[in-house]
């Protein structure tokens, strides 16, 4: 199962290291540059050094060094070189530090050897400008060093400054000697320098990372803590207690809305779930009733043979089983309403002999309560409709008409045509007036005025069941109490193509 | 012993009023709420069945109004609603016992029986009054291994006064216990459904069970 805590973690930690991986590469770069340029800037500082203090005194060129002035070209332990070439590539001149490298021949005279083998780099200029070039190389001593040699042209100076002048006028810039000076050291210094560097960030990258590792989780975690506490109070959440809200005051302002819609949420399956509950709880009510009538009937009857009138006991127990089937048909049309599992089959209906059979059906409930069903006074029209499912809801319909007027009532029934449609309404004086409140209700599953079935044995799911048929099969449904009397009409009936009055 | 069935279906009513006639008890059965609650608090019953779903008024209403009055009558809820917050409510509100629909008849009358001894502190269904026994749960009393032969008034009145020793009974009470709401007998049945029993007693060599205390009424000791 994925972890967002892991998640935050691993993707911070893999985020972070190629952060500063990137970081640690570019600043490596950036410092090694900047240490070389540091190193090779003082390298052609010294080298230049050097440069000012060779001379052309009209006749030859030559180096004004003193080694007590520049002790480090000729220390014992861990020297630095140079040697100045004319510009053919002769040697003019060499630091001490050179000695026991050379042979003595070679200290004083120009030397192929040494040139050969410390090759003079091909300089390209040809000018009158300076020329610098940088090289890696291993010094006579042994060490790793790097070299600078510079292509200059060298300065005139004479102790007679009037010649001096003269020659300055008279050599022009292009004719005078060409002289070269390369300036050596190790550069072992410079290495410590960069590999501590580079330790040194190796370290702040691996410190940083620890300290990633070990705080992210937390922080991540701590992060979570409102979503945690939330997860916890919804565990807390169950059947027993659907009452029960997490908590939207005081969280961060990313929780807060998630908690306010997930109470709304909350809401909705609570009224969801308490209405489910009532439906089963219904259902059962409902269920029961009949069957315990039936069992009663059928324990004491058997038990009682003799019982007087033991034979009303089967047309009690023939009528309880009608009464059960009929609820459980009904249960099962508004559960495969519910499922939208209902096939509407729409063909020709002829509402008038649709009528005459239903009313014929109920005629035992009218006689046993002295009710008058009034035909329509139109002639009923041919319409286009689900035969089955129209008949199952007019059959509701004037049965609760029957069961909630009074005895000697009469209940009508009225028929307008307009146009493509038509109108039906079935109207009857009640037995226990509706309030606007209840008119609120009478489609509600379950919902009963006489909760105690005083009008007679009604589940209260007729009226839900008659809307959802009307509802899958396009047809309208109103229902008001007007003048005492509860009218209910179903709207919008096509009628059938070509046929407007039954034949 | 007599019982109120309070219930509005009349199926439900025909098959308890029957059933429980047969068993020996007296049964009155009232429709609706209003009716239980008046039945109930003149009628003078051992046991009350109710239905929680009335017309006109609420089975627990019914209840409340009868636990208010001090009624001692032991109450069994008998209805569909089987969800466990009904019989707490129910319980609650003062009922001895609930019942949930459907129901096994026998099931019901082992409930009642169960109620009847609760009234009386009887723990057991046999009740043995010297030489005789009374078996409540089948309504018989033996002299050894000879069963009498009591009407069911005679066999009612009996084991009212077995339920209750040492206590005189008036004529009145013991008429309730045989008298129902449609039917009517004088004091004078009572006298002789008493001369009958204690025919049938002597009969067995049984003598001077039945007390008279005069002017009062009758009692076992």
């Amino acid at each position: 199962m994925r972890s967002i805590s892991k998640t935050i973690t691993l993707t911070t930690i893999v985020s972070v290291g190629l952060i500063l991986a990137l970081g640690q590469i570019a600043i490596d770069i950036a410092i090694t540059r900047w240490l070389n340029e540091q190193f090779d800037t003082a390298m052609e500082s010294r080298a230049r050094a050097l440069v000012t203090l060779t001379k052309f005194d009209g006749t030859e060129v030559e180096l004004d060094f003193a080694d007590e002035f520049m002790p480090e070209f000729e220390a014992p332990v861990e020297p630095q070189y140079f040697e100045l070439f004319h510009g053919d590539g002769t040697v003019l001149e060499r630091s001490h530090s050179f000695d026991g490298f050379l042979d003595s021949r070679s200290r004083d005279q120009p030397d192929k050897a040494v040139l050969t083998e410390h090759r003079l780099p091909e300089f390209r200029f040809q000018d009158q400008h300076d020329e610098v070039v940088f090289t890696d190389l291993r010094l006579p001593d042994g060490r790793d060093g790097r070299r600078v040699a510079i292509k200059f042209i060298a300065q005139i100076e004479n102790e007679d400054e009037e010649l001096e002048d003269l020659l300055e006028a008279q050599i022009p810039l292009e004719e005078r000697p060409r002289a070269i000076i390369r300036f050596s050291r190790e550069r072992e210094s410079l290495d410590q320098t960069r590999q501590r560097f580079h330790l040194l960030i190796i370290g702040i990258t691996l410190i940083v990372l620890l300290a990633v590792v070990i705080s992210v989780p937390r922080l991540t975690r701590a992060g979570l803590r409102p979503l945690i506490r939330i997860k916890d109070e919804i565990g807390k959440i169950t059947p027993q207690s659907m009452d029960r809200r997490i908590t939207d005051q005081g969280q961060p302002i990313e929780i807060e809305p998630i908690a306010k819609q997930f109470n709304l949420m909350l809401n909705e399956i609570e009224k969801a779930f308490i209405r489910e509950r009532q439906f089963s709880s219904d259902v059962a009510h409902e269920l029961r009733t009949p069957v315990s009538e039936i069992r009663s009937l059928a324990e004491v009857g058997l038990r009682w043979p003799d019982e007087r009138d033991i034979r009303t006991y089967f047309s009690d127990i023939h009528e309880s089983a009608r009464h059960l089937d009929r609820l459980i048909e009904n249960l099962l049309y508004l559960c495969r309403s519910d499922e939208g599992n209902i096939e509407i089959i729409v063909g020709d209906v002829n509402l008038g002999k649709l009528l005459d059979d239903i009313i014929s059906s109920l005629s035992a409930e009218c006689e046993r309560k002295a009710i008058r069903i009034d035909p329509p006074a139109n002639k009923p029209p041919v319409i286009a409709a689900d035969s089955q499912w129209l008949k199952l809801m007019l059959h509701n319909l004037l049965f609760n008409a029957i069961s909630h007027s009074p005895d000697g009532a009469n209940v009508g029934i009225e028929i307008d045509v307009d146009g493509a449609f038509c109108r039906l309404e079935i109207h009857n004086p009640m037995s226990i007036p509706l309030t606007a409140e209840d008119m609120e209700n009478v489609f509600q599953r379950f919902w009963r005025k006489d909760t105690a079935r005083e009008t007679g044995r009604h589940a209260g799911i007729g009226l839900s069941l008659v809307k959802s048929y009307a509802d899958l099969m396009g047809i309208g449904i109103d229902a008001w109490v007007l003048d005492e009397r509860f009218h209910i009409t179903l709207s919008r009936i096509r009628i059938s193509n070509g046929a407007t009055t039954a034949p | 012993m007599k019982i109120l069935v309070v219930e509005d279906s009349k199926k439900l009513q025909k098959s308890l009023r029957a059933g429980l006639r047969r068993l020996g008890y007296t049964v009155d059965v009232a429709d609706d709420g209003e009716e239980g609650t008046a039945f109930a608090l003149h009628g003078e019953y051992d046991v009350i069945v109710l239905d929680l779903m009335l017309p006109r008024k609420s089975g627990l209403d019914v209840l409340s109004d009868i636990r208010k009055s001090n009624l001692n009558t032991e109450i069994l809820i008998l209805s569909a609603r089987d969800q466990t917050r009904d019989r707490i409510a129910g319980l609650q509100q003062g009922a001895d016992d609930y019942l949930v629909k459907p129901f096994s008849f026998d099931e019901l009358h082992a409930r009642i029986q169960a109620l009847v001894r609760r009234r009386f502190k009887q723990k057991s269904p046999i009740i043995t009054l010297g030489p005789i026994t009374i078996d409540t749960s089948l309504h018989i009393a033996y002299h050894g291994a000879e069963c009498f032969d009591f009407t069911p008034n005679e066999m009612s009145i009996l084991e009212y006064l077995a339920f209750n020793p040492g206590r005189v009974m008036s004529p009145e009470t013991l008429l309730n216990q045989i008298n129902d709401a449609d039917s009517y007998s004088s004091r004078n049945a009572i006298e002789v459904h008493v001369s009958s029993l204690r025919k049938k007693l002597r009969a067995e060599n049984i003598d001077g069970l039945i007390k008279t205390k005069r002017g009062f009424g009758y009692f076992i000791e």
